[in-house]
């Protein structure tokens, strides 16, 4: 069995046993701050394997770090501005351009590698989610061009910033506010607004002035140095070759 | 910016990465499942300890700012949101979404467990990324075969070769009068703009080229040798026992009731033999990982490799 499809069965029996330690109120299985982070793992590591088993091409992973590597950069050289940063966009225009897999892995890998310079915490596997998620679906909207056009890209990368905000807040939420309602939820992510409303400015600014230049200079490598070689054509009646 | 990991010849740092995560995990998962302030502060204490072992006491401790702002937020939001507690110290006013905003003490309490939960959480995350070498936690993975490691080790490497060219090309900017440092920061800010093209397009070339030399040394093509390979040793053995009687003991000891401490409906801590016990064990493991440490330079068994 691929080691990707054990983690895929992992996580639905893991979501089993956290229900059932919250129905019969087991102190350890009903903790929603940890089982939360174990189920993010599950399927950060999912991921992960799918991505290894799908035996990339060594250019692919060279510029998967490359770009990881430039999204940190730039996450730690504006790291003055709170919560502007162009890692977002440099995530989202890459999936956008080298498709969902090369897009999770940039995020990813960007909030990983970027964190021992800024700081791990209990953020790490929610923010790999979050820019993993933000690579993945552009990716997926990359396949069919759909965000074609400086407004629309900028537009998309901005609700992104907001979007990133809800996902990576949640390790708060869930974790360490206590009861857990709607005014509980509404309360803290009205906290954490201004720095999402920062983020998707941030975003948004650097789309529109990079965007489009950037997106094509990532399609301009691409069709460089990653192609798929097709098989070579036999002329009808040398099928074995011997007249070449 | 944080102090990330220097190299420092400590029994901490020289462990195998998968002793030090299970060190870490043990301490983490303590953390955030006990409900005990207690156990918190026994966290705290036992990753100080540990910190000290590894003589990164002053790395470790720079890391208060992040506890006390997140913190902070965890003390602030839990007294406004909650209903649950009996004694009420504020009788606020009627606000919108949040409804009448009256505060209990046991909110107020609850919040201020919260923040020491999330400061025990964040300081064992400080520990782990001042004793664990990212190069050797990849390093075990890319033995493996694994390229997400490959790609994650080549970003980790690729950082300062990028912060070293943004600065090239912002001096080549600054002489061409491109590049702005006055006029405040939205005008800085604007000015590096331009910077980011260049920089892309060089990176990109250089990973390329990586690749390409990757590629013609046979990069893939067959299983992965190994210069130096890890090895469990002695050391390893014992941290990773000791790691397992933290979790274990700190687990059947929650599970079983052995450190109760209730915040709603009236705060509740009944204070027992257990309770001080459960709370203990962090510090005393840690003493004893201490004790190991300022020996092991002279026990040379323990150093010895599998």
């Amino acid at each position: 069995m691929k080691k990707s499809i054990f983690a895929l069965i992992l996580l639905p029996l893991f979501i089993g046993l956290w229900a059932a330690g919250d129905i019969l109120d087991i102190r350890v299985l009903n903790n929603l701050g940890l089982m939360t982070l174990v189920g993010v793992a599950l399927v950060l590591a999912y991921c992960y394997l799918r991505f290894d088993e799908s035996g990339p091409d060594t250019k692919i992973v060279a510029i998967i770090g490359t770009l990881a590597a430039l999204s940190v950069a730039g996450r730690v050289l504006f790291a003055v501005i709170p919560n502007v940063q162009p890692s977002t966009f440099i995530i989202i225009a890459s999936g956008y351009v080298f498709g969902p897999m090369a897009g999770f892995m940039v995020g990813s890998t960007t909030a990983l590698v970027s964190n021992i310079f800024l700081g791990h915490g209990p953020w790490t596997l929610w923010q790999m989610l979050a820019w993993g998620l933000a690579g993945l679906v552009s990716g997926a909207l990359g396949r069919k061009r759909r965000l074609e056009g400086r407004w629309r890209l900028s537009l998309y990368c901005s609700a992104w910033g907001f979007l990133y905000g809800l996902i990576v807040n949640a390790y708060f939420v869930l974790g360490f506010v206590h009861p857990l309602n709607f005014r509980s939820v509404v309360t803290t992510y009205a906290m954490g607004f201004w720095f999402d409303l920062f983020h998707a400015a941030g975003n948004f600014a650097f789309a529109f002035l990079l965007g489009p230049a950037l997106v094509t200079m990532l399609r301009r490598y691409r069709s460089r140095f990653i192609f798929e070689s097709e098989p070579m054509r036999v002329p009808v009646g040398t099928e074995t070759g011997e007249s070449w | 910016m944080i102090p990330v990991y220097r190299k420092k010849d400590t029994l901490l740092q020289e462990l195998h990465p998968a002793t030090q995560l299970a060190l870490i995990c043990s301490l983490l998962i303590l953390s955030l499942v006990a409900k005990n302030p207690l156990y918190q502060v026994a966290v705290i204490a036992a990753t100080a300890i540990l910190s000290a072992s590894a003589d990164v006491a002053v790395e470790w401790w720079s890391w208060w700012k992040l506890c006390l702002v997140i913190g902070l937020a965890a003390l602030i939001i839990n007294p406004l949101v909650s209903r649950m507690g009996a004694t009420v110290i504020w009788r606020g006013p009627h606000v919108p979404v949040l409804g009448r905003l009256d505060i209990t003490l046991e909110a107020v309490a609850y919040g201020a467990g919260m923040a020491l939960r999330l400061a025990a959480v964040i300081w064992v995350f400080a520990l782990l990324s001042l004793i664990m070498d990212p190069d050797r936690a990849l390093g075990l993975l890319k033995g493996k075969g694994s390229r997400s490691a490959l790609a994650s080790a080549l970003a980790l490497r690729m950082v300062p070769t990028a912060m070293r060219d943004s600065v090239a090309i912002l001096d080549a900017q600054r002489a061409r009068g491109v590049a702005k440092d006055e006029g405040g920061k939205l005008r800085v800010l604007g000015s590096r703009f331009p910077l980011m093209k260049r920089l892309v397009s060089t990176s990109l070339d250089r990973g390329i080229g990586l690749a390409e030399s990757m590629e013609s040394r046979a990069y893939g093509s067959h299983r992965r040798t190994r210069l130096v390979e890890f090895r469990f040793g002695a050391g390893d053995v014992i941290v990773v026992l000791l790691a397992g009687a933290l979790l274990g003991a700190g687990l059947v000891g929650i599970a079983g009731g052995g450190a109760p401490f209730t915040y709603y409906p009236s705060l509740s801590a009944p204070v027992s033999m257990w309770t001080a016990v459960f709370a203990a064990l962090p510090v005393v493991i840690a003493l004893i990982i201490l004790a190991l440490s300022k020996w092991w330079k002279r026990w040379t068994w323990l150093k010895l490799r599998t």
